[in-house]
C-alpha cells in the first residue's frame, strides 16, 4: 500500500475503531441499565437489523426527495446562472435573492411551503430543492464568468456572439464548477429532506427517515433512534459519493482517454519531424503505418 | 494615383500616425508610422510593456487607435497567435484545431481535410485525440499554431508565441515556423523582447523604445532564406545581433531622456 493511500484510508479507519471502541465502553459502563439514553454500538446494530426492511424503505423514501430536489435544483439553478450570467442587470438583480436562499433560515419557511403544498411530498421536495439551489446557482455563475481573457480575445477576433461564446466557451468551461456545486448540493438536498419530514410529516403513505426519528424518539426506541441517524449518515455520504462519481465521470471528458495515450503518445524513436529536423520536444516524433 | 495603388497593392499594412491613449491619459503608443509589404515576416522589437503587443492589437484590429490610421489593402483572413496556447482544456487536439473553423462558418466539409494538413504541418499527426493536458509546452504551441493554420490564414500576427518555452524548443519551433511561413508567403507580424528571435527570423526588425512605445529604428535583416539553424552560429549573425542590441539599448536610454 502506498503511503497516501495509509494516510487517507488507513488513519480514518483507526479514528473510527477508536470512536467505536470509547463509545462502546462508556455506553456498557455507564450507561448499562440505561440503554435509552446510551445505546452501546452492538444494541444499535441489532436494532438495525431487527427495523431492517422499515430503515431500507425509510432510506430510499428519502433519498427519492432528495434526487428529486437535486435533479429540480440543477436544472433550475443552471439556468438561473446562465441568465445572470448573460445580463448583467439579472445578475445585479437576482444575486441578493440567491443569497438569501442560503440565509434565510430554512425551518422559518417551512410553514409557508405547508401552507401553500399542505403535508406532502412536494412540500418536503421543495425544502430540500430550497437547500440545494444555492451552491449550484453560486458555482455555475463563478465559473460561466471565471473565463480566460485570451480566449475571450480569440473568440472576440474571430467574430463569436455570445451565443457562441456561452455554448463553446463559458458553459463548457463551467462544467468543473457546476460538478463541484452539485457535491455541496448534495449534502444539503439530503439535509433538507431530513428537515423537511421532520417538520412536514409523512407526506402520505411511506414514511422517510426524518419521520421514521420522530416516531422513534416519541417512543424513546433509543438503540433504534442511533440506527436512523448511522442510516442518515449513509444517505448524506452515498449521495455524495454517487454526485462525485458522476461528475468526475464527466470532468474526465476533459482528459485524455488512457488508451488513446498509450497507444499514439508513446515517444518513439529517432524518427523526424516535418521539415526533416530532429523534434526539440523530444515528445513530437510520431510514427505513422 | 496609379503609382499610389501600385504601392498599395503590394502592401499589407501601413500606419500613419497612429497613436493609443487609455483612458486615463497615458499614452501607450506615441505617434508611429509603418509599412509592412505583403510576405514580410517583421519583427516588432522591443523591451517588456513597451507597447508592442498593444501595436500588434492595433494592426490586428483587437483595438481601435486613438489616432491615426491603420490601413489596409485587402481582405485577408488574419490569424492571430497569443503568448499562451490558449487551447481549450476540454476539448481534444482535433476540435481544438477546429475551433476557428467552426468561428469562422468554414463549411463543415472542409473540417477534417484542412485540420489534418495543419496538425501535420506542425508535426501532431498521431496526437488527434490527446487533450492539452496530456501535450507538452512546445506541443500545446504547435497545436495553437496548428489551430491558426487550419484557418489557411494571409496574415498572421504573433504575440511571443515562444516566450514561454525553453531555449531548445524555442529554437525548433523557430525553425519550424520558419518552413511553413516559406511555404505559404504568409504577411508575418511577430513580437518578441529576443534580438536573436527576431534576427533569425525575421526579413525586418522594428525596434521599439520604452512606453510609449514608438518605432526607433527598422532594419532590413541581410540574411537570405531558407535560413538554417547553424546561421545562429555565424559570425555575421553575431555582428548584426550586435548592431540590434546596440540600437536597443539605444532606444531605451533616448525614451529615458524625456524625449516623448
Amino acid at each position: 500500500m502506498r503511503k497516501d493511500s495509509v494516510i487517507g484510508i488507513g488513519v480514518p479507519f483507526v479514528i473510527f475503531l477508536a470512536f467505536i471502541g470509547v463509545w462502546w465502553f462508556v455506553a456498557d459502563t455507564f450507561y448499562g441499565n440505561a440503554k435509552y439514553i446510551l445505546p452501546s454500538p452492538l444494541d444499535t446494530f441489532i436494532a438495525g437489523r431487527d427495523n431492517f426492511s422499515d430503515l431500507v424503505s425509510a432510506f430510499f423514501v428519502t433519498l427519492f426527495s432528495a434526487l428529486n430536489a437535486l435533479a429540480f435544483a440543477g436544472v433550475v439553478g443552471v439556468c438561473v446562472a446562465v441568465a445572470m450570467s448573460q445580463s448583467r442587470m439579472l445578475e445585479r438583480g437576482l444575486y441578493p435573492y440567491a443569497i438569501m436562499l442560503q440565509t434565510v433560515p430554512i425551518v422559518s419557511i417551512i410553514p409557508i411551503i405547508v401552507l401553500w403544498w399542505g403535508f406532502t411530498r412536494t412540500s418536503v421536495v421543495i425544502v430540500a430543492f430550497i437547500m440545494a439551489l444555492f451552491p449550484i446557482i453560486n458555482n455555475t455563475l463563478l465559473g460561466l464568468k471565471s473565463i480566460d481573457a485570451a480566449h475571450e480575445e480569440l473568440f472576440r477576433m474571430h467574430k463569436a456572439g455570445r451565443f457562441t461564446v456561452l455554448t463553446k466557451l463559458r458553459f463548457p468551461g463551467a462544467v468543473p464548477y457546476m460538478v463541484a456545486g452539485f457535491r455541496i448540493a448534495s449534502g444539503l438536498s439530503v439535509i433538507g429532506a431530513i428537515v423537511g419530514e421532520f417538520i412536514i410529516g409523512t407526506g402520505g403513505s411511506a414514511r422517510g427517515l426524518g419521520v421514521s426519528i420522530i416516531f422513534a424518539q416519541a417512543q424513546l426506541k433509543t438503540p433504534l433512534l442511533f440506527a436512523q441517524v448511522v442510516a442518515a449518515t449513509l444517505l448524506g455520504i452515498g449521495l455524495f459519493l454517487l454526485v462525485s462519481l458522476i461528475g468526475s465521470r464527466i470532468t474526465s471528458l476533459w482528459e485524455t482517454p488512457k488508451r488513446a495515450i498509450a497507444e499514439e503518445a508513446t515517444p518513439s524513436d529517432a524518427s523526424t519531424a516535418p521539415g526533416g529536423r530532429r523534434d526539440a520536444d523530444g515528445l513530437g516524433e510520431v510514427r505513422q503505418h | 494615383m496609379t503609382k499610389l495603388s501600385e504601392e498599395a497593392n503590394a502592401l499589407d499594412f501601413r500606419l500613419t500616425d497612429v497613436s493609443l491613449r487609455y483612458a486615463t491619459g497615458t499614452y501607450a503608443l506615441a505617434p508611429i508610422d509603418m509599412t509592412v509589404a505583403r510576405g514580410e515576416f517583421v519583427s516588432l522589437l522591443g523591451p517588456s510593456g513597451c507597447g508592442k503587443s498593444t501595436l500588434l492589437r492595433v494592426m490586428a484590429g483587437l483595438l481601435q487607435p486613438s489616432m491615426g490610421t491603420v490601413e489596409t489593402f485587402r481582405d485577408a483572413q488574419k490569424a492571430f497567435v497569443f503568448q499562451d496556447a490558449t487551447l481549450l482544456p476540454w476539448r481534444s487536439a482535433v476540435r481544438n484545431a477546429q475551433l476557428l473553423l467552426e468561428l469562422e462558418k468554414v463549411p463543415r466539409t472542409q473540417w477534417s481535410s484542412r485540420v489534418r494538413d495543419a496538425l501535420e504541418l506542425v508535426g501532431l499527426t498521431g496526437f488527434e485525440r490527446a487533450h492539452p493536458s496530456a501535450l507538452s509546452g512546445g506541443m500545446r504551441m504547435r497545436l495553437s499554431l496548428a489551430r491558426a493554420l487550419a484557418l489557411d490564414p494571409e496574415i498572421f500576427f504573433m504575440d511571443e508565441p515562444f516566450g514561454a518555452l525553453d531555449e531548445i524548443t524555442r529554437e525548433s519551433l523557430q525553425e519550424q515556423f520558419l518552413d511553413i511561413w516559406q511555404a505559404k508567403r504568409l504577411t508575418s507580424i511577430f513580437v518578441t523582447h529576443s534580438p536573436t528571435e527576431a534576427i533569425f527570423m525575421s526579413t525586418k526588425i522594428a525596434v521599439m523604445t520604452r512606453r510609449p512605445g514608438r518605432i526607433h529604428e527598422v532594419f532590413d535583416v541581410p540574411f537570405d532564406y531558407p535560413r538554417s539553424p547553424e546561421l545562429r552560429m555565424t559570425a555575421e549573425f553575431a555582428e548584426f545581433g550586435a548592431i540590434i542590441s546596440q540600437s536597443l539599448r539605444r532606444a531605451m536610454l533616448s525614451d529615458m531622456s524625456g524625449k516623448a
